[in-house]
């Protein structure tokens, strides 16, 4: 009898889990797109899709954690990708056209990012604009001058996309850990950030202050929380995140490229939403941010391995950033919030 | 003429885990002003937002002229008569005086075009009635505030409506605005008009006024005449006891210490020349009447008003705050007029509202939290405030008024800060008379364990009870300082209303 | 007297400095696309470069789409939303218009208007989830053009589909007094007529109430989700047209081109640039306007001097934070005056 309780009230602890859902869908994506699949000729389940899902998690993986914790706080960061895509033809350039070493390189693309993550950051507590058009308006910028700095030296005077050849770089892109078929390094990497944050945003004074704030920014400040100086911090990681992405992209195409992380802003966003980041801020976790990003790269390779017009994976895409949103609706009406 | 009137019968109306009102019954007559008085939480907004539409009654009809109505939205009961100058102005800082007169019903020509200049000659008439000294064509937001208030006023006069209530006219007004608004209600009393006046100031009542309901906790008290009653059976009738009880038991701090808190000529762009002294272990209190500047005052000394001159000393030393994180580091704590919104995060536990200030010192390694330290730090508060709550997890929302107050309290006067000025503005705002005493007791505690207290207080009762000092405010000046042993309603409100 | 007054009242209206600089500019881009600064007479200023008919005739065209977008997006703001999908929206009832007008034996009028009730539903949606289900505006429209994109290509697999000549192009490519296209005077008429209900009629001035107070709307009988709705639908029909009449000029429908254009963005740059207030509550229309003129005009001027054209993706960022900030020191401003706390 009471082990009979103890177990359905670990199942009702479990069920009300706001992760749980997310797993499910997870779950259910798998099985329909394996049916789908041998239905149509194909073969979903198989380890290399799993490989695949991992890979194609990287770049919008990074991006999703600097908007997650960016939306924890009450923002949001539009121009992420953007910066991202500038950190990857500032890399680049660093490297063909300054002959820079690697390191140097690298730790150049974050500076600028962090610098550009940091003006967002001022914008919007200094200047006091809505986070999500001080961002549009910065990643119009940002665009802007990538296109003017990657045209500089070229011949036509036209901005291009810039190829180069960098030993470390290549290795940072393609390298594995456990061999030919291992885990790409940058998976690996992802994932431990994926922990180092999710420990920062659950465990460390930092992580619930960022989140006190994105609760009720006026009541966190005037409990004596530094808004200003966790929105800036904020904002800048943000902006290092674009710049690692942007760094990982460019260094699997070996190529600085103008259009790199277009839609990865979206999926980035996306997955954080699904994670059960509140538009208003002030929950989720980094885990449901890694299993959102799961869905959405599941859904997308699922797409393509039934043969489905790979335009519909934009529509759903937004479909299910209207489902997040729902779900957060759904969750602020029981908690009163509304 | 049509006699007016407007009915209730057996009006009740609940909210979770409140009964809001309760079998409310009276009728005003047209030709009459009928005041509606009670505390804080008596009911009276949740009746007026059933009179107008906003809420609907749970039991009971409202009846105006005789006939039942049934309101779903305030439209419905602005086209049946009735005006409500509400206490929260409603107006469009950005247009013009005559645009917020006349908004959502302008004139229009025969093409459905807006006719400004019938809209201006109207808009002046309806300020020749008045007599004040503003242009239709002001921008509202550039008014003063008192202004703001009359061109309010005004959009429920513009209407004619044959019934108007008035939610607390008068608290931003100055002495010659209130004489103009009484002779509006006046004109408006000889036209047959049915009149509710709510407001918490008795002479005002004693003025205007014919008939008085008294309203306590959601329930209909009685109705006198002002003709045949007086300050203290009204009194009597809203507290439902002797007021000087709850004060008199007071156990209180007699012994001062050293000069924690001065402001020397305090300036900031909403107040002026602001002399103030605290000690040790007294209790400071700021009377006046809403946006007067006491709220500015608190404000400026914990950092989130910019100081323009004058100067701001804590212990002796002088002080420059940028950010609330500076002041509460020099052992100052606010506790804001509005818990809900400026205080406390609601869906957030007891635990994380308390750890709030001090997360940082609740580490080890200097990042990760010491989730133990933060449980012990929060069972202290609920056992010294004794806050009522099952678990120190459960959520702001979750509880009443009085313990959500009671957990900011406890957020203030943790072990891990030295909180030496405690800054309270309306503690108890909202929140029921028996919860009042114990924080009223709390607060005398506080100030026992050497705090200088500064209390705000809306309630003068309150200000002239429990602070050992009392400054009193007016726009944004101190008009009067007193000993709480001097301390008398009326020289004290006399002093806030002072120009 | 009377005439210095109304002179003083016009030099203090928010647009008066646009409209200065504005009048800089063309006088710049004039003189310097003429070739007057290498020896060409001053009077080839009216004919040549900027001015001569083939360049003014194109700057009216490029700008129309921008103008109708304006109207939608500048009364949606005023009454405290956004609307993030209008390029797509506009996208997709092009590809949609596009297909009807090439696959279907209906006449063009007939063409239009199923596209613009195709508008009205958009415009419904977005209220629905604005409204209704209480989504963050910016990011549920962000949702939307997700899937309107998507749909774009979908339609035509991510193919172009070129308009057959025929009354529909030959009407919108009318030429009144041989440089103003007809589609630019439409435009112009949609934004005075949208300006006057904005300011003359009841449902304007409850624009301004939504955005200002909605709670106080409310209080004053209005019905501010009734105002949302129909401006939701008015920017979605005005996205159409705005579409439309992009296509009447190029010829093509792509189901990208509009959507990299972002006209929305210039829109809304222009919109605060001309002293919409971000906030909601304030502006007009003309202001827009005249901030279109000024940033297109900045854009021509630029690619006279032989600017970087990239600059210009830069220039319309900075622009909008510019506006931004313009927009910040003056409600400051008004705000520190108003001192509305209670």
């Amino acid at each position: 009898m009471t082990n009979k309780e103890s177990s359905s009230s670990k199942l009702k602890a479990l069920t009300s889990n706001h992760l749980f859902p997310l797993v499910c869908l997870l779950i259910a994506m798998f099985v329909i797109f394996s049916i789908w699949s041998k239905a149509v000729g194909t073969n979903f389940l198989q380890l290399s899709t799993f490989r695949n899902i991992l890979q194609s998690l990287v770049v919008s993986g990074f991006l999703a954690i600097g908007s997650g914790c960016l939306l924890i706080g009450g923002n949001i960061d539009l121009s992420e990708s953007a910066i991202g895509a500038f950190g990857g033809i500032i890399l680049a350039s660093a490297i063909l056209n300054a002959s820079l070493p690697a390191g140097v390189a690298l730790i150049i693309t974050l500076v600028v990012c962090a610098a550009l993550g940091m003006a967002n950051g001022l914008l919007v507590t200094k200047l006091r604009f809505p986070s999500f058009i001080a961002t549009l308006a910065m990643a119009s910028m940002v665009r802007g001058v990538m296109y003017v700095f990657s045209s500089i030296g070229t011949p036509s005077g036209t901005a291009a996309n810039i190829n180069f050849q960098n030993a470390f770089i290549g290795f940072l892109g393609t390298a594995r850990v456990g061999g030919q078929n291992g885990i790409p390094l940058s998976v690996v990497i992802l994932i431990i950030f994926f922990v180092i944050f999710g420990i920062m945003m659950s465990r460390t004074s930092f992580g619930q202050k960022v989140s006190l704030l994105g609760g009720n920014p006026i009541a966190a400040t005037l409990a004596g929380i530094d808004a200003q100086k966790i929105t800036i911090i904020l904002f800048m990681l943000s902006g290092v995140m674009g710049g690692i992405s942007g760094i990982f992209n460019t260094a699997r195409l070996q190529q600085g490229s103008l259009l790199a992380l277009g839609t990865n802003q979206f999926t980035g966003l996306t997955a954080a939403m699904l994670g059960g980041i509140s538009f208003g801020g002030g929950t989720g976790g980094m885990l449901g941010v890694f299993i959102g990003l799961c869905i959405l790269n599941t859904f997308q390779i699922g797409m393509s391995a039934v043969g489905l017009n790979t335009y519909l994976v934009q529509v759903f895409s937004g479909v299910l950033l209207l489902v997040a949103l729902a779900f957060d609706f759904i969750q602020r009406r029981r908690a009163g919030r509304l | 003429m049509e006699e007016r009137s407007l009915e209730l019968r057996g009006i009740g109306k609940s909210f979770p885990g409140v009964r809001a009102l309760d079998d409310i019954n009276f009728k005003a007559e047209g030709g009459k002003v009928l005041a509606l008085l009670g505390e804080n939480g008596a009911g009276k907004s949740t009746l007026l937002k059933i009179i107008n539409g906003d809420l609907h009654q749970d039991e009971g009809t409202v009846l105006v002229d005789g006939k039942e109505v049934n309101f779903t939205t305030p439209q419905d009961a602005i086209n049946a008569g009735i005006s409500i100058i509400y206490q929260e102005r409603q107006l469009l800082p950005f247009m013009s005086v005559m645009e917020n007169l006349f908004v959502g019903d302008l004139p229009k020509n025969k093409f459905g075009i807006i006719d400004k200049g019938k809209l201006r000659s109207e808009t002046q008439r309806i300020i020749d009635d008045f007599g004040l000294p503003i242009s239709p064509d002001d921008m509202v937001g550039r008014l003063n505030v008192a202004h703001q208030q009359m061109i309010e006023i005004m959009k429920a006069y513009r209407r004619d409506s044959p019934i108007i209530a008035y939610d607390e006219p008068t608290a931003p007004l100055t002495d010659t605005e209130i004489e103009i608004l009484f002779k509006i209600i006046r004109k408006q009393k000889e036209e047959g008009k049915v009149i509710l006046y709510v407001s918490h100031r008795l002479n005002e009542i004693f003025e205007i006024c014919d008939d008085i309901v008294i309203l306590k906790d959601g329930k209909y008290v009685k109705t006198l005449h002002t003709e045949t009653t007086n300050e203290k059976e009204l009194i009597t009738a809203m507290v439902g006891r002797d007021i000087g009880d709850t004060y008199a038991n007071l156990d209180r701090n007699t012994e001062f210490g050293d000069v924690v808190l001065e402001l020397k000529d305090l300036k900031t762009p909403y107040i002026h020349d602001i002399n103030i002294t605290g000690r040790r272990g007294e209790i400071i209190g700021l009377a006046g009447l809403v946006g007067a500047g006491r709220t500015e005052i608190a404000r400026a000394i914990f950092g989130v008003d910019p100081i323009t001159g004058g100067q701001l000393i804590v212990d002796g030393e002088e002080v420059h705050f940028k950010t609330p994180h500076d002041a509460i580091n020099a052992g100052i704590a606010l506790c804001p007029e509005d818990r809900k919104y400026e205080g406390l995060i609601l869906f957030r536990s007891i635990k994380d509202n308390i750890s709030m200030p001090v997360l940082d010192k609740l580490t080890f390694s200097r990042f990760f939290v010491n989730f133990k330290a933060e449980k012990e730090l929060a069972e202290e508060a609920v056992q010294k405030f004794d806050i009522k709550t099952p678990s120190i997890d459960k959520v702001l929302m979750e509880l009443s008024g009085g313990n959500q107050q009671k957990v900011i309290l406890g957020r203030w006067t943790s072990s891990k800060l030295t909180t030496k000025i405690l800054i309270l503005d309306e503690p108890t705002k909202g929140i029921d008379v028996g919860t009042k005493a114990e924080i009223y007791q709390n607060i005398c505690n506080l100030a026992k364990d050497g705090l200088c207290v500064i209390l705000i207080s809306s309630e003068l009762p309150e200000v002239i009870n429990i602070a050992d000092t009392i400054y009193a405010i007016h726009n944004g000046h101190i008009t009067g300082t007193i000993k709480r042993e001097d301390a008398t309603e009326e020289n004290v409100l006399t002093m806030a209303m002072l120009d | 007297m009377q005439k210095k007054s109304t002179f003083k009242r016009l030099m203090q209206n928010q647009a008066a400095p646009l409209v200065l600089i504005l009048i800089v500019l063309l006088i710049v881009t004039m003189i310097l696309s003429s070739g007057v600064t290498q020896g060409a007479p001053v009077s080839a200023m009216f004919t040549q470069g900027f001015m001569s008919r083939t360049n003014l005739r194109n700057f009216l065209y490029s700008i129309v789409i921008q103008m109708f977008m304006a109207c939608g997006i500048g009364m949606l703001l005023i009454s405290g939303n956004i609307d993030l999908s209008v390029a797509t929206q506009a996208s997709l009832s092009v590809m949609i218009f596009a297909w009807l007008h090439q696959n279907t034996p209906l006449p063009w009028i007939v063409c239009i208007l199923i596209t613009v009730g195709v508008a009205i539903c958009m415009g419904c949606l977005s209220t629905f989830l604005v409204v209704k289900l209480q989504f963050p505006a910016f990011i549920a429209t962000i949702g939307m053009s997700s899937i309107y994109r998507g749909l774009c290509s979908v339609m035509t697999n991510g193919y172009n589909i070129t308009i057959s000549d025929g009354p529909y192009l030959r009407t919108g490519r009318l030429m009144v007094g041989g440089v103003v296209p007809l589609l630019f005077i439409i435009a112009l008429a949609f934004i005075i007529v949208f300006q006057f209900i904005l300011s003359r009629t009841n449902f304007g001035r409850s624009v301004f109430m939504t955005g200002g107070n909605r709670a106080a709307a409310r209080l004053a009988g209005m019905n501010p989700n009734r105002v949302i709705l129909i401006l939701f639908i008015i920017s979605s029909i005005m996205a159409a047209f705005g579409g439309m009449a992009w296509v009447a000029n190029i010829g093509t429908a792509s189901p990208t081109s509009i959507i990299q254009d972002a006209p929305d963005m210039s829109v809304i740059s222009a919109s605060i640039l001309g002293g919409i207030s971000f906030m909601g509550g304030a502006g007009n229309l003309i202001g827009s306007l005249i901030a279109i003129l000024l940033l297109n005009v900045l854009e021509n001027m630029m690619n006279v001097l032989g600017i970087n054209p990239y600059w210009i993706v830069f220039a319309q960022g900075a622009l909008l934070t510019l506006a931004l900030a313009i927009n910040f020191v003056s409600e400051q401003r008004a705000r520190r005056k108003l001192l509305m706390r209670n």
